[in-house]
């Protein structure tokens, strides 16, 4: 307890630090702490410090000077490199963002830009697909037209063909059958038969007869 | 009783024969000037684009004072302020920090000498900006706020020039070192409380528990601490941009 004691005592008079100046009154006269505090251990000590309250003289000057002397640091030293350090940052990020701003901008124009000659390219390639759809539709009913007039030329000088083929064969036909008629007349009759006077009978049969089928 | 040395609070030429007048809170104000110049010193000489390290920690800690509070109280106009205002800021978190790191145990702002220095300043400061930009109209504007009828000035006026002039020093001052004062006088009473029990015998039982409220009210103290240097620094920005924009 008397440790403890002793650190009462010496809390009430050398907080401050000033165990050395501060004088206590005993009761046989003043005294260092350091004497107050071996007296306390062999009898009650009346420790009366300064007034802990007020600031002593030699604090004031020490705490001013102290204070002035980092104002001016401060002042003059040790802010101003700082907040420019900060300003040009802050500065260079305003400068980056306006220029991420404008190179977006930028971006987006040539975005812009590029899906009009987009547009652009495929109403001319739409264009393009559909007039050659449409020459390529020409060209068909030209070739088709063509080609039917081919083929329909083709098939009257074919109907010629075989018109004229008919004829013929008609023409054939009724000689080879004025003979055959006029030879059976002759083989049923028995009896011979002009065929040059025969032979108009048989025409004007066969005339009839055809025009009949 | 060697694991007890860790609970006691050092003598204060435990660490050092102070030599003169110079004391532990006169260290503690050197270290806090210096540990904020190695932070923004040693922040500032990369000046890679992504910021690593204590460059970002340096850069981080001016945006929170940028952002967080010029922005907040003073507004369009208050770049000028941020040295000031981060001077006070770290000078007040390294003050307070102090409290907590073995060896010291003490914070700076205990004191009434830091605070109370840096709350005159700050009024002076606040006073000055405020006649720069308005000159002496400014003090008019205090005295004599807008939109109060004139007989109200009577009551008014004195509430304003005491308000303005001196309760807003003497609660920045008060603010902080009571604070740290109240936390500083927690840790002790804990840790004294923990070193008399367990040299209590029986008592030593129930040791761990005045222990355990130590070790929390540790962290709790350094969430202090930069809540203190937040609220001195947000206020003194309040203090500034009122004077500024007295119309808002």
């Amino acid at each position: 307890m008397a440790q403890s004691a002793n650190i009462f005592v010496f809390l009430e008079l050398a907080a401050t630090g000033e165990t050395q100046e501060q004088e206590t009154h005993t009761g046989s006269g003043a005294a260092t702490v350091g004497e107050a505090v071996s007296a306390q251990e062999t009898q009650a000590v009346e420790a009366k410090p300064d007034n802990p309250i007020l600031p002593t003289g030699l604090e004031l000057i020490y705490g001013g000077a102290s204070f002035l002397v980092l104002w001016a640091l401060m002042k003059f030293v040790l802010t101003k490199p700082i907040l420019k350090i900060m300003q040009d940052r802050a500065d260079k990020v305003r400068g980056d963002l306006d220029a991420a701003d404008r190179a977006r901008a930028s971006a987006e124009e040539a975005i812009a830009q590029y899906n009009a000659a987009l547009a652009s390219a495929k109403a001319e390639a739409t264009r393009l697909i559909e007039d050659a759809r449409a020459q390529g539709e020409a060209k068909r009913r030209e070739l088709m037209a063509a080609a039917e007039a081919d083929v329909a030329a083709m098939r009257a000088a074919a109907a010629q063909e075989v018109a004229q083929a008919k004829a013929a064969a008609l023409a054939e036909l009724r000689g080879e059958v004025a003979t055959i008629a006029v030879d059976a007349a002759k083989a049923v009759i028995g009896k011979d038969l002009d065929l040059a006077a025969q032979r108009p009978i048989v025409d004007d049969y066969l005339s009839r007869s055809g025009s009949l089928n | 009783m060697e694991i007890l040395a860790a609970l006691e609070f050092p003598s204060i030429d435990n660490l050092v024969k102070w030599p003169g007048t110079f004391n532990k809170i006169a260290f503690i104000d050197v270290v806090a000037v210096v540990a904020t110049f190695l932070l923004f010193w040693l922040g500032a000489r990369k000046k890679s684009l992504v910021p690593r390290g204590i460059q970002n920690l340096a850069e981080s800690s001016l945006d929170f004072i940028n952002k967080g509070i010029i922005d907040q109280t003073i507004g369009h106009g208050g770049e000028p302020y941020i040295p000031y205002i981060a001077t006070i800021f770290f000078f007040v978190f390294f003050g307070n920090i102090f409290e907590v790191i073995p060896g010291f145990a003490m914070p700076a702002n205990a004191r009434m000498a830091n605070p109370a220095f840096m709350g005159i300043l700050t009024l002076v400061f606040f006073v000055a900006v405020g006649v720069k930009h308005h000159g002496l109209k400014y003090f008019t504007g205090v005295m004599f706020p807008p939109g109060v009828p004139k007989p109200l000035y009577a009551l008014v006026t004195p509430i304003e020039v005491l308000s303005t002039f001196i309760v807003r020093p003497f609660s920045l001052a008060v603010r902080l070192f009571a604070n740290m004062l109240a936390g500083h006088i927690l840790l002790v009473t804990f840790a004294v409380l923990t070193i008399a029990l367990i040299e209590g015998g029986i008592l030593a039982i129930i040791s761990p528990l005045p222990f355990v409220m130590l070790v929390g009210l540790t962290g709790f103290e350094i969430m202090v601490s930069f809540l203190q240097a937040y609220v001195f620094a947000i206020l003194a920005a309040v203090y500034i941009g009122g004077a500024l924009h007295p119309e808002h």
